[in-house]
Formats: C-alpha cells, sequence, structure tokens
C-alpha cells in the first residue's frame, strides 16, 4: 500500500512538473462522457463474460507544442451480466488516472506524430452480488508504458486525434483467489484500502492494458472544440499463481475541449 | 490520407471481432467414463455394478441439454463403493478444484458432532450449551437452555436473517455474543428455524471442548482419516469455524463423506464415526420438514441429503447402495437452483436406473 501510494504520489508529481515546463505551449481542458459496452471475465470467480452498459465521466487537460502531455481523470460506472442473466446484475466502478509525455518524432502536413511514455493508474471493483455476495474483486493496475498521438489536420478548426496507449510494464493488485475470511467491509476506506494493497510485477504475458481512440474535434462556442472519440480498451491482469481479470470496453464519447 | 483513414476502419473492425466470446455455461457432453486418479477410490461401469447405463446416460444428458440444469458443475455416482459416471459440466479440470459447498458444511458439523461425543469431547446432545460456555450467557440468561440437540435441529428458537444478520456477525469481535443476542421465536425445542447460527453454536461448543476450533478437530478426525488433504473452511472473526456454510472441497472429496455415511460411519475398514450416529442423524427429527442432524430426510426416495445453497449435493441412497454428488454454480436467488430441479426429475432417475 505505502509503495503503491508513493508511486502514485511520484507519478502525480512528474506530471505537474512536467506541465509546470510547458507554460508556453497553450492549455486545454476536457470535460466528456461516454457510454459504452463492456465485458468482463472475472476468472477468480467464475470463468463467464458479463456484459453490459458502462458510462463514464472524463477530464483531461492537454498541452500541445514540439511536445504533448495529457494528464487523464476518469470515473466510470457500469452494470454488467451473464449470459443467462435477466434480473440481477453486477455493479462495476472504474476509476482512472493516466499521464503521457509525448515528444513530435515526424511533421508532414498534415499529420504531426507524437510518442512518449505513459503512467497510469487504473483500477476496477465489481460486486458480483448474485454470484458471491461476500466479496469485492477488483482488479488495480499501475502501470509505465508507451503512448503514441497523431494529430491530423483536416480543415481549418477541425482535426482527427488518433491515439495508442499499451502498458509495458505493470504492478497489480488482485484478490486472493479464495478468501475465506468472510465479507468485506464494505466502506469506502477498506474498500480503497484493499484494492491497492499486495501490488505485485504483473510479468509481460500475464498483464496487459491497451487502449486506442479517435477523436474527432471539430469548432464549437467560441474557441472551444466538440469532440466525438470513438474508444477500445483492453486490459488483462494477473499476477502470478492468480487468475485474470480480463475487461473490454467499446465506447463512444463526447465532450467539449475548453 | 485515405490510406489513414483506411486503416483506422480496418483497426476499429479489429477491435470491434476482438470482443469476448459469450461462452456457455456447460461445455457439449461428452459422455460419463469417469478418471482414474490415484485418490483413493476405485473406478468402475454401469454394467459391472448394475446399472442401466442407457438410463444413467439419459439422466447426464438432460442435465446437459436443460436449462434449468444451467449452472450445473459436475455430478458423480457412486455405486457400490465404486465411481461409475462423472461429468464436469463446466471445466475438465473441476475434479481437482476445490469448491464452496455452502450449507453442506452443516452436514459435515453434524458428522463432526457425532465424532466429538464418541471421543467423548462432548458429553452429550441434551447438554446445554450454556454449561460448555457459560460465560457467553451472562447477557442471555433466557437462553441457557439451549442444547446441543436443538441446535442440531434448528429449534434452538433463535430468531435469524439471513441477509442481515449474517452480514453484520461477521463483523462482530464475539460471534457467539452476536448470536445469541438475536431475540427468541419461541423456547427451545419449539420452532424449527433454518439458520447457519445453529451449527456455529455447535462449532464452538466443540472448539471449547476440544481446545482447537472445530476445523482442526474435524482435520484431525475426519478428513484425514478420509484422505482428504484439500480442503478450506471459513474461519470468523474470533478464530472460531463457520459452522453454517464456506467449506470448501472437490467433488470426489464430497463423495467419500458420502460413502462413509453410507457404510455407516467406515471408510477402508476404519470407524471414523459411529455407525448409530449416523443412523440418528439420518433420521426424522422434525417431522413437518424431515429434518435430522443437518441433514434433508427425502422420505419419497428412501435417501437422505446434505445440501447446500445453489444446488450443492451429496445424496445417500442406502437401499440402492448409491451416492449422487451434484455441485453447480452457487447463485445468488433461488430461480436457478438446482437442487429441487435435481431431487425432483433426475435423481429419482438415476435411483431407477439401479437395479
Amino acid at each position: 500500500m505505502k509503495r503503491s501510494l508513493l508511486l502514485l504520489c511520484i507519478t502525480m508529481q512528474w506530471c505537474g512538473v512536467a506541465l509546470s515546463r510547458q507554460q508556453s505551449n497553450s492549455t486545454y481542458h476536457y470535460l466528456g462522457y461516454s457510454l459504452g459496452l463492456m465485458q468482463a471475465k472475472e476468472e477468480n470467480l467464475i470463468p463467464k463474460v458479463h456484459s453490459g452498459a458502462t458510462h463514464w465521466l472524463t477530464y483531461s487537460l492537454e498541452k500541445r507544442g514540439e511536445t504533448y502531455h495529457r494528464l487523464d481523470l476518469r470515473l466510470g460506472y457500469g452494470y454488467l451480466q451473464t449470459a443467462i442473466e435477466r434480473d440481477l446484475g453486477s455493479p462495476n466502478e472504474q476509476l482512472g488516472i493516466a499521464y503521457s509525455y509525448n515528444f513530435m518524432v515526424r511533421q508532414k502536413d498534415p499529420v504531426a506524430y507524437y510518442v512518449g511514455p505513459r503512467v497510469a493508474y487504473t483500477s476496477s471493483l465489481t460486486e458480483y452480488q448474485t454470484w458471491d455476495e461476500a466479496h469485492a474483486y477488483w482488479g488495480t493496475c499501475l502501470s509505465l508504458g508507451l503512448s503514441a498521438v497523431s494529430f491530423v489536420n483536416l480543415q481549418p478548426g477541425k482535426f482527427l486525434a488518433v491515439n495508442v496507449d499499451l502498458s509495458l510494464l505493470t504492478f497489480v493488485s488482485r484478490p486472493e483467489l479464495h478468501r475465506l475470511y468472510a465479507n468485506e467491509r464494505w466502506t469506502l476506506s477498506n474498500i480503497v484500502t484493499i484494492m491497492n494493497k499486495d501490488f505485485r510485477f504483473g510479468g509481460w504475458r500475464r498483464s496487459v492494458q491497451a487502449r486506442a481512440s479517435a477523436e474527432y474535434r471539430l469548432p464549437f462556442l467560441g474557441s472551444s472544440r466538440l469532440s466525438f472519440s470513438p474508444t477500445f480498451s483492453y486490459s488483462k491482469l494477473r499476477i502470478d499463481g492468480g487468475n485474470a481479470l480480463t475487461e473490454i470496453i467499446i465506447a463512444m464519447g463526447i465532450g467539449i475541449w475548453l | 490520407m485515405k490510406r489513414f483513414f483506411t486503416l483506422l476502419f480496418l483497426a476499429m473492425g479489429a477491435v470491434a471481432i476482438s470482443c469476448m466470446e459469450d461462452e456457455p455455461f456447460k461445455r457439449p457432453y461428452e459422455g460419463f467414463n469417469p478418471r482414474s486418479l490415484q485418490d483413493g477410490w476405485e473406478i468402475s461401469t454401469p454394467e459391472d455394478e448394475g446399472v442401466n447405463r442407457q438410463r444413467l446416460d439419459q439422466v447426464f444428458q438432460v442435465a446437459y441439454r436443460e436449462d434449468r440444469f444451467r449452472l450445473l458443475r459436475s455430478i458423480t455416482v457412486v455405486r457400490n463403493g465404486k465411481i461409475i459416471a462423472e461429468t464436469y459440466a463446466c471445466d475438465p479440470e473441476d475434479i481437482h478444484r476445490i469448491q464452496n459447498v455452502k450449507s453442506v458444511t452443516k452436514s459435515f458439523v453434524s458428522v463432526v458432532t457425532g465424532i466429538a461425543l464418541q471421543r467423548e469431547v462432548l458429553d452429550s446432545l441434551s447438554q446445554p450449551l450454556s454449561s460448555i460456555f457459560p460465560e457467553c450467557f451472562a447477557n442471555h440468561p433466557d437462553k441457557k437452555d439451549i442444547t446441543l440437540s436443538n441446535a442440531l435441529t434448528m429449534r434452538t428458537g433463535l430468531q435469524y436473517n439471513d441477509e442481515e444478520h449474517a452480514y453484520k456477525f461477521r463483523f462482530s469481535s464475539n460471534v457467539i455474543d452476536y448470536i445469541l443476542s438475536s431475540p427468541l421465536n419461541g423456547p427451545p425445542d419449539a420452532v424449527f428455524f433454518y439458520s447457519d447460527d445453529n451449527a456455529t453454536l455447535v462449532s464452538y461448543a466443540i472448539q471449547r471442548k476440544y481446545g482447537k476450533p472445530m476445523a482442526d478437530f474435524a482435520n484431525e478426525f475426519l478428513f484425514k482419516p478420509l484422505g482428504i488433504t484439500d480442503w478450506q473452511w471459513e474461519s470468523l472473526n474470533d478464530g472460531i469455524s463457520f459452522g453454517g456454510s464456506n467449506m470448501y472441497l472437490k467433488p470426489r472429496d464430497m463423495a467419500k463423506f458420502g460413502q462413509m455415511l453410507l457404510q455407516n460411519g467406515k471408510w477402508q475398514g476404519h470407524q471414523i464415526v459411529d455407525s448409530a450416529w449416523i443412523a440418528e442423524a439420518a433420521s426424522v427429527k422434525v417431522q413437518q420438514t424431515g429434518y435430522g442432524y443437518y441433514f434433508w430426510i427425502l422420505r419419497d426416495l428412501g435417501a437422505y441429503q446434505a445440501a447446500g445453497h445453489g444446488g450443492q449435493s451429496i445424496i445417500v441412497v442406502p437401499g440402492k447402495n448409491l451416492v449422487v454428488v451434484v455441485t453447480a454454480w452457487p447463485y445468488m436467488t433461488d430461480t436457478m437452483w438446482l437442487r429441487d430441479n435435481f431431487e425432483g426429475t433426475l435423481l429419482k432417475e438415476v435411483i431407477a436406473a439401479c437395479n
């Protein structure tokens, strides 16, 4: 827990330092809403696909010039069911914080390419109340990876941002395979604590997170821009000796850049 | 630019087809031939044990085909002490996996109680619990007459709310005090009220007299003699083995328990529990519910059953020298329970298939 918090603090500190060095660049703020479909397979519980709608709010901060910086905060909620369930399902909560620091590697009108490191903290909590009313199931991941962004100027004021993120190094917190000691305490502090304990190296093949999006921006009120962004994200988290949590989300986001 | 968009659309297409398939809960049926493992079980065939293969096969086919058995994980059929049919509907590797047997746990508590009586760890069933752990009754004098027998037949009179109570009592630092603080529905021995608490009271009685949690006692005098090495049993906050539920076992080890019951407490020549205890525990003590000492008595079928939430089941049919074990994914609501479905139809067919 302490190590994970320390790593998170270092990450946030790095974000702050990096952003402060780039004051000359324009800064944009994004507020958006995404609606999508989610699939999850929690093999610690029942190795069957749970599917359902998910939606989330995003705040992003972007600076673009010779370098491209982006900070994303995401808070989501979904409700998942297996194919045989009709009534009850399993609520899923998601939290994501990510920062990428990209360098321009090529610019040839109308496209500019950026590549750089990305650090991310993602946490997904599902209450499988119909299958195991006693326990929380989560997958929390601290990752270091690569981010690649291409900006394509389509017309004056309109452009497309294509983004691909891939984790390379992951530290993962997952529940124990057999947790015999009673119910979780469903208090915020306890849930936050258990979801951020016992981080272990995710390994190269055991754990991976990837995300791809194609964001179309067009002029809106004043200097603001309206954004539409189909997104795909894939996450597979497994620690040595444990079972995997796999999550896939396909979503469409709408938001505004200010 | 065109190339760019083409690549983009191709990527989106790849994304769309990369979704996980909605896997069925059951694999296609591939027969019921049991695997030969070095686990203390003899393997045989229906023909050699006087069972009609076609009728048995029908049972398995129905269990695989019909939606009402959608949460089925395994069926094991033992006749004359040998496994003659076995299937793992979800994953063949489930044969090696322990799984939560839910309230089947209570029937293990029953047998452990019999062993504790036989070994004089407990004095008698009429012993009031207040004589075993008197300090717990200091604040609950109205419950001091509750006996071991009351607890074993779900007639302590203690009220029980499965949702709220079961959740809260696990956070109690004094589980027994929490259980005894429940109001009484009536005097002990008067009202049948099925609850996890009663079995936990029995668990604590054994713990107090043995000096270690009941799971340790069970390991020494039940699991080890049966050759059950891979098991887990939930402990509550204060270290008491949860008597009501949450023991984890492999299906074949559940079958060992059933076969030991069928053999009147004997397993591979070793008398684990007195035959008199099995006879008592598996006879009706509560007429209106057909309940023994943590066993359900299936009078119409000449059988008795250890039953757990979601369809976990060990069914012993003495007249046919038969043990049937069923496991399922334990779903929260009873809409997908296997229990009544299985007993009401398929179990009858299995019994009818036996000559």
